[in-house]
């Protein structure tokens, strides 16, 4: 069995607060000084999914990153995390992608690396929150899509997955091959251990370019972003204040009583 | 508070290359086996690896002509423990910063994406479970139960607050030091507190690999946190910590309301008070080993910024005038004067200390990722106190306790690791 | 002429009426049919359509496609997206609305694709350009700590929205409108997944979403037995608890009680903020209250830019003091 997963790099979200900036003329945030790329969260959830198909069932797992300036202590994580091999799509072409055209560019190279049973990622990349990769890959390929996993199990030739919904969760059965987004809840990404960095270094590294890929020629981007703004918050906090924190919830219950009675 | 390798450009190029950095003082020397000063280079023998080589490659770096996703920079750059003793030598005749354009290489190597893959665990688990040594957060204050002491993680504030730090907290061995240091200050009447397993790190691992906006969040927390617990004294056994927030934490320009003073500093003042009694003899040939962390390096930083004029045609002056920390105010008597105050002691010093003292090999983040070149360091501090016929180390840091007391075991030398506290306790 | 339907939204159902999301995208859909003078139509995919044709126009709508079977029950995402399809093909609007449910947010992208289209997905405002005529889409990004305009080249311009970013209208039974059935055109080969069952994982109380006062536990609350002082003061409204991502991912709250981007979004009418820093994720889900009460003990965590009311301290010595006095003040007013 071969499980891909794909895992996009970006600006770490966790970046401390005073380090969030945007370039106006670019229109995306500056990668901050001192706080480096990072893995999106859900796609490291992605790559728990698939390590625990590889524990359970055997299967082979294939991490893919697409972008240019890969950090390389970055995307090599899943390596080191116990995935069997990476594929680097780097390219300065590749740098600020739609998501139109990320899903056909990771077609393009999951048609190269040929077999594949299950394609994993992220519900969404926590840089523009979109959620829409995984689908529109899907739609690439020709595959049936199953999102917001938070559990996946393999039945025979068909793959049962549990959805979160608003209030539980839903079962869906889907055909293999297929692709599935995966949601937190499915759980945090395994511990990195020092002998996983070291076995990591054995691992098999390839790395493509537009040139290696069978891609048509791009259709032109059907969206265009016109504006990206750092939202005005005009709200102004009354700090209630006391000689001591015991003093300002009274402050604050009388306050609260008045402006929200029971 | 970001470090910009740019701003120590003038520095980096006035390096001459004199070499004065891989050795203490000429003064200072008492022999040709203790002599150097430097771990890295006396390892890994070339220029790269010592003070002056870093000022090089730095200066190479800022000025664009190194790649930053060399791998071979990235070895050169981790195999160092920061100890800062380069820094130290070449300021014994010059005013050049060294330590900081090391510390500085190494944050412009991180934030360009490019650190080490063995340091993705260690902030990873300071992010998740707030220390860099891989354990539950939940566990943190387990080695306080049982203990008559404020747990601040319940409720409740302290105007003293004892930070055990990550170490001290978590290693069985050396947590029966925070247990005994706890219980030395509560003997001695003092209205401590802690924190439990609401303790965090104190950063120092994540400024000193580079990970600086991870040390800012970790910075700012503790300060935020000691404040908020109405904390007048933070007394930490860490001295990784003490020396991060002497020197580091006063640049992030938060307001601290509380003194930050070392357990052998309070210890020093307990016993001149004479709330601390040492009656018992303890007939041991020690020496004492000077915590880079708790020497040199703790020094108040202030970066300086201003113009440099050339005076005469030729003399490089300073608008305003730079101070200079040559790591002479480090903490280095405070934990002296306690030994001494033990009775039937017999203090002896090493070649290489204070500020030129030699690094126990674990700085920087040696111990947790290259574990052989901090055991060789070790092993020479270890021979170093074997040859002024020591019996026993006492030192008053946890990764130097850790790490000198596996040395002594893997390389089957006969010495005893003693922390502070302990010399203190078996004195009573 | 009769005027062409260039607003299409693509309605949910909810109990057999139409859910709220549903009424709101007519409400805005409305609004921007009105700027381009053009008609606004709907489609409702159901298994017994019921009054909901009716209730649509009276919502707003000009024309709603009605398109009944067995098989569209449940939302399963193969055969929604072949139905859909073909008639959005057919109807060809300018402009495609969906609401960003579980339904929306899985069928959107996909619906895209095949329609050759892009989709902002999320949006939290939509309105007509006035010298294009495009439309453009405002979506939070980067975790809600900016705001993306996004405008589309292609045909229909696609969006999924979030709840409560449009008002819906009050429902005007005098409206009028056509209602047409349309049969469903499904190749069951082309099915891909099935749809299982849904399980439903009891939440107590008051459903978050319509909760009037929520008080929410981050990761400052260090625990899971904390709540239980949420839990107390969130009573004395009979409100609702929430938690933070980070809280649930720690597992001390069922992450059905997560509140932020990728978990519930909530405007109540007062929302507590304890122990939470006020993250942009989490902002994402509550920013919208009508008022918000911080407590954490970090003068300068982010939630107190947000919040119109603070107290900087230990939630512990905070919160049983605030309780006790709300129910002491609570007993006083009532005697």
């Amino acid at each position: 069995m071969q499980v891909i997963v794909c895992l996009k790099q970006i600006l770490d979200p966790e970046m401390p607060s005073g380090s969030f900036h945007l370039d106006p003329k670019r229109k995306r945030a500056i990668p901050p000084p001192g706080t480096p790329p990072v893995l999106s969260p859900f796609d490291e959830n992605a790559l728990e999914a698939a390590l625990r198909l590889k524990d359970g069932q055997g299967a082979k797992v294939i991490a893919v990153s697409l972008g240019d300036k890969l950090a390389r202590a970055v995307v090599k994580k899943p390596l080191s995390a116990g995935a069997d091999e990476l594929v680097l799509l780097e390219d300065p072409d590749w740098e600020d992608l739609d998501h139109f055209a990320s899903a056909r560019i990771l077609a393009a190279a999951i048609r190269k690396i040929g077999e594949f049973d299950l394609i994993l990622t992220g519900r969404q990349a926590a840089d523009w929150d979109a959620g829409l990769v995984g689908s529109a890959l899907a739609e690439e390929l020709g595959l049936g899509c199953v999102t917001l996993a938070r559990k996946i199990e393999i039945i025979k030739d068909k793959v049962r997955v549990e959805r979160v919904a608003p209030d539980g969760y839903e079962v869906v059965e889907a055909l293999r091959p297929c692709v599935i987004t995966v949601d937190s809840d499915l759980g945090e990404l395994r511990q990195i251990t020092m002998p996983g960095i070291f076995a990591a270094k054995k691992k098999p590294i390839r790395e493509w370019k537009p040139a290696d890929l069978e891609l048509s020629s791009p259709a032109p981007a059907r969206c265009e972003l016109v504006d990206l703004y750092l939202p005005k918050r005009e709200t102004v906090c009354e700090i209630i204040g006391g000689e001591s924190p015991e003093e300002a919830a009274l402050k604050l219950a009388d306050k609260l009583f008045d402006k929200c009675p029971a | 508070m970001l470090l910009d390798l740019n701003d120590y450009r003038n520095d980096m190029k006035r390096c001459a290359r004199c070499s004065i950095c891989k050795w203490p003082p000429l003064a200072q020397m008492k022999s040709w086996r203790f002599s150097q000063n430097c771990p890295a280079i006396s390892r890994f023998n070339f220029h790269a690896y010592s003070g002056g080589g870093r000022m090089a490659l730095g200066l190479a770096l800022a000025e664009g002509k190194l790649d930053e996703t060399d791998e071979e920079l990235s070895n050169i750059v981790y195999r160092c423990t920061a100890c800062g003793a380069c820094d130290s030598s070449c300021k014994y005749n010059s005013e050049l910063e060294v330590l900081w354009p090391i510390y500085a290489t190494r944050a412009r190597l991180v934030g360009a994406g490019c650190f080490r893959e063995e340091h993705g665990p260690i902030i990873e688990s300071l992010r998740r479970e707030d220390n860099p040594l891989m354990k539950s957060k939940s566990e943190r204050g387990r080695w306080a139960e049982g203990l008559d002491v404020k747990d601040l993680s319940k409720g409740g504030q302290a105007e003293v607050i004892y930070h055990a730090g990550c170490l001290y907290s978590f290693d069985p061995e050396l947590s029966k030091v925070a247990r005994e240091t706890v219980t030395l200050l509560r003997s001695a009447g003092v209205e401590v507190g802690i924190r439990g397993a609401q303790e965090s790190c104190c950063g120092s691992m994540a400024f000193q690999l580079g990970f600086q906006g991870e040390f800012i969040k970790f910075a700012e927390s503790n300060i935020d946190d000691w404040n908020a617990l109405g904390a007048r004294k933070v007394i930490t056994s860490c001295a990784c910590g003490y020396g991060i927030m002497k020197a580091v934490y006063p640049l992030l320009g938060k307001k601290m309301k509380f003194e930050v003073v070392h357990i052998s500093q309070y210890l020093d003042e307990l016993i001149r008070e004479g709330k601390l009694q040492l009656s018992k003899k303890i007939p041991l040939r020690v020496t004492y080993h000077d915590p880079c962390n708790l020497g040199r390096k703790s020094e108040e930083y202030v970066p300086w910024k201003g113009i440099e004029k050339k005076v005469l045609g030729q003399l490089i002056v300073r608008e305003p005038e730079k101070t200079v920390h040559r790591g002479w105010e480090g903490v280095y008597d405070p934990p002296r004067d306690v030994i001494r105050a033990v009775p039937g002691i017999k203090f002896v010093e090493m070649e290489r200390i204070r500020e030129y003292a030699w690094c126990c090999g674990a700085g920087g983040g040696v111990k947790t990722t290259m574990d052989d070149f901090a055991l060789w360091t070790a092993g020479e501090r270890i021979a170093e106190a074997q040859s002024v016929g020591a019996e026993a180390i006492v030192t008053a840091c946890s990764w130097c306790e850790r790490n000198l007391k596996d040395a002594a075991a893997a390389q089957g030398k006969k010495m005893q690791v003693l922390d502070i506290v302990e010399l203190v306790k078996q004195a009573r | 002429m009769a005027k062409k339907v260039k607003v299409l939204v693509l309605g949910e159902l909810a109990e057999g009426r139409l859910s709220p999301g549903t009424r709101e995208l007519l409400g805005g859909g409305r609004d921007l049919a009105d700027s381009l003078g053009a008609r606004m139509g709907i489609v409702l995919l159901s298994a017994a359509a019921g009054n909901t044709g009716a209730e649509a126009i009276a919502y707003g709508a000009d024309e709603v496609c009605q398109v009944e079977a067995d098989f569209l029950k449940n939302y399963q995402p193969e055969i929604h997206l072949q139905v859909l399809e073909k008639i959005v093909k057919k109807i060809g609007p300018e402009i495609l609305l969906l609401a960003q449910t579980a339904t929306g947010r899985d069928l959107a992208p996909r619906l895209a694709h095949r329609l050759k289209t892009a989709l902002a997905p999320d949006c939290v405002a939509l309105a007509i350009d006035p010298d294009s005529g495009l439309l453009r889409m405002t979506r939070p990004v980067y975790g809600g700590r900016a705001l993306a305009v996004l405008v589309c080249k292609t045909r229909p311009q696609m969006a999924t929205v979030r709840f409560r970013a449009l008002k819906s209208r009050e429902p005007d039974a005098s409206r009028s409108g056509e209602i047409k059935s349309v049969a469903p055109e499904l190749d069951q080969s082309k099915t891909k997944s099935r749809f299982i069952e849904k399980v439903v994982e009891e939440v107590k109380g008051v459903p978050l979403e319509d909760a009037r006062v929520v008080a929410c536990g981050g990761r400052g609350m260090g625990g899971a037995e904390a709540y239980a002082l949420l839990d107390e003061l969130a009573q004395f409204w009979g409100g609702a608890v929430g938690a933070t991502r980070p809280a649930c991912d720690s597992g001390w709250v069922s992450s059905a009680r997560q509140i932020g981007l990728t978990g519930k979004i909530v405007s109540p009418n007062l929302y507590l903020a304890v122990a939470l820093s006020g993250s942009s994720q989490h902002m994402a889900g509550c920013g919208n209250s009508k008022m918000i009460v911080a407590i954490n003990k970090d003068p300068e965590a982010n939630i107190f830019s947000f919040a119109n009311y603070g107290v900087v301290g230990d939630y512990r010595r905070i919160l049983p003091p605030l309780i006790q006095r709300l129910k002491q003040i609570s007993k006083g007013s009532k005697e």
